[in-house]
């Protein structure tokens, strides 16, 4: 498996949907993408061809605004054909503005931050109490942790010891309006985490496969939900969209800016 | 309806049915946020993890129930009333919009309650409407409760029941079989439709008052029965709504869009306005008199929508004699 090419063709599909479309969410899709190769292609134990199979690891992605990012990987995955990318947006379509389980791969239909969490601790409280092996994923934006919401989740997932639950925060830094930490402070955030009682890893190269999949494969206690805080750049690999922290993009702005991601992409 | 005013717990009739259906089917698990004594009891005995206590996080409480049944699973959630508001973008996001086999209850629902206005709530029915896939039931007494636990458990998709805190008379002497409409009392005046505690209002009110009224129990609110609906208001040509809910969003604005849209007709409400209401004790007298969903106002309305002027001035002070609320 090439890592590499798959992570091209994903980062290109990405720039298909938004010319494609003429708006998206550039920022969070693209400072995602790596987490969500890592788990698809990596980590998590799934069948595109066969996507309820029983046993398949279930993958959330709580931030389900990161459209471009989830419909790329699936679809380089093999769960849909990149010529249903025309679907996206238009009536009547499976392929929604958040992402929903009326397209294939996807695990929960999200929208409202802060649910896709507590949707992945009853899955996997429901695995542990069926004597179930397979593992649940969950993929939050940092942002997404101002919710309370998120916190009581992560009380129940230690509380009932789902040790089968690992989530991967997307610590992009900014939210739509700014530096998320500025906003409402979540530091000390890893502390926070442990001191839930999860089981804590933090990734400096987040836009970085190989990082994300060595820190999933890197924990060692039994006992404990897992939690992954992969430090991504919001827009990354396009570096105008990268200094705006753009959250999206649309008009000249998104032609310039796909212009510029192509051309960085043909020289990666 | 039994002769005399007996009183019973729809919360009771709800533990009863739940642990009963639990013990066939393994399937249930019951999602607890701090709250159903007997429930808590007879899943933790039960053990296998079906009893999942969420601690006191509401929100919460609906989400994870909507992921337990995204694994096949059919968890009950109880809850107060008021707090559907705190659970609602939950409820509507994970639960409602891909229509998860989630079965909510909620208590305390009405004006009834020592907790006052966080706490008796008057709205559910209006939130829990307008979420689209789920279906909703509003049992008239202890007896009727089960019959419609049991009928939300066969459902597989969302469901809400509405429940009331305290106990309630009873309309029916043994439990009976689902129907979303019944005629609980023929008559030719008026068509009554009414549900929960409204239901007895309104017989008391039909009896004491000699209305001659069509009462019809609707406990299934949504889907809305609308060709029952519309059958047994045609046979009287009049119609009044009575519920222990507020105006908005309750059965009797459903009740008036299927009328107008279909059958227009002389339609007169009664149900509780736009307001909080207040804490009250079981012993008070007059409540549902303070809110204007009394017996002597259903009897004052059917004589208004059917143009009844020869009721003896004397016969409210009479009435009020005797009635005892």
């Amino acid at each position: 498996m090439n890592l590499d090419l798959i992570e091209k063709n994903c980062t290109s599909s990405i720039f298909d949907l938004l010319e494609l479309h003429g708006i998206g969410h550039s920022g969070g899709s693209l400072s995602v993408l790596q987490v969500l190769i890592s788990l698809y292609f990596e980590i998590g134990n799934v069948e595109p061809h066969n996507p309820k199979w029983p046993q398949r690891d279930r993958i959330v992605l709580s931030k389900a605004h990161a459209t471009e990012a989830m419909y790329a990987v699936l679809a380089e995955k093999g769960y849909f054909e990149k010529t249903r990318f025309n679907e996206y947006l238009r009536l009547g379509s499976d392929i929604q503005g958040h992402v929903e389980i009326s397209t294939p791969g996807v695990e929960y239909s999200g929208g409202a931050l802060g649910q896709g969490i507590t949707f992945a601790c009853g899955l996997a409280y429901a695995a542990k109490i069926r004597g179930e092996n397979h593992k649940i994923y969950a993929v939050l934006g940092d942002g997404e942790c101002h919710e309370g919401s998120v916190w009581e989740a992560a009380m129940f997932a230690s509380h009932y010891n789902l040790d089968n639950l690992f989530i991967v925060i997307d610590n992009n830094h900014y939210a739509d309006h700014g530096d998320v930490d500025e906003m409402m402070n979540l530091q000390p955030f890893e502390e926070r985490w442990a001191a839930f009682g999860w089981e804590t890893k933090s990734v400096e190269e987040g836009n970085k496969v190989s990082a994300i999949t060595n820190a999933l494969k890197s924990f060692q206690q039994d006992d404990k939900p897992k939690c992954v805080i992969a430090n991504t750049v919001k827009n990354y690999g396009v570096p105008m969209w990268e200094e705006k922290h753009l959250h999206q993009v649309a008009g000249d702005l998104l032609s310039q800016g796909v212009k510029q991601g192509r051309r960085l992409l043909h020289a990666r | 309806m039994p002769d005399k005013i007996e009183l019973g717990k729809m919360r009771e009739a709800y533990a009863d049915t739940v642990i009963e259906l639990a013990k066939t089917d393994p399937n249930i698990v019951f999602v607890s946020v701090d709250c159903g004594s007997h429930e808590r009891e007879f899943f933790r005995k039960e053990g296998k993890g079906r009893l999942i206590e969420v601690g006191i996080a509401e929100a919460n409480s609906a989400v994870i129930a909507a992921g337990m049944a995204a694994e096949g699973f059919k968890p009950h959630v109880l809850n107060f009333a008021y707090l559907l508001e705190r659970m609602y973008n939950q409820i509507s996001q994970s639960i409602a919009q891909d229509s998860y086999d989630v079965k909510i209850a909620a208590y305390y629902a009405g004006i009834w309650g020592i907790g006052g206005r966080s706490h008796n709530c008057i709205i559910d029915l209006s939130m829990m409407r307008a979420l689209p896939n789920f279906t909703i039931f509003t049992p008239a007494d202890y007896w009727e409760t089960k019959t419609i636990v049991k009928k939300a458990n066969s459902i597989d998709t969302p469901t809400y029941v509405r429940l009331s805190g305290v106990p309630t008379p009873k309309v029916f002497d043994e439990e009976p079989d689902f129907q979303p409409v019944r005629v609980m009392k023929n008559g030719s005046r008026c068509t009554i439709f009414c549900h929960g505690t409204m239901v007895h209002e309104s017989l008391m009110a039909n009896k004491l008052g000699d209305l001659n009224a069509h009462i019809v129990n609707v406990s299934q609110i949504k889907p809305l029965p609308k060709q029952e609906i519309l059958r047994e208001a045609r046979k009287t040509g009049k119609v009044v709504v009575v519920e222990e809910h507020s105006k908005i969003g309750g059965l009797a604005e459903a009740i008036s869009t299927l009328i107008i849209e279909n059958e227009p007709m002389p339609m007169k409400v009664i149900g509780v306005d736009d307001i909080y209401p207040l804490s009250v004790l079981m012993e008070e007298p007059d409540v549902y008199k303070y809110y204007g969903i009394s017996s002597e106002d259903i009897i004052k309305t059917v004589d208004l929508v059917t143009g009844y002027e020869n009721r003896d001035p004397d016969f409210f002070t009479a009435y009020n004699a005797n009635s005892g609320d």
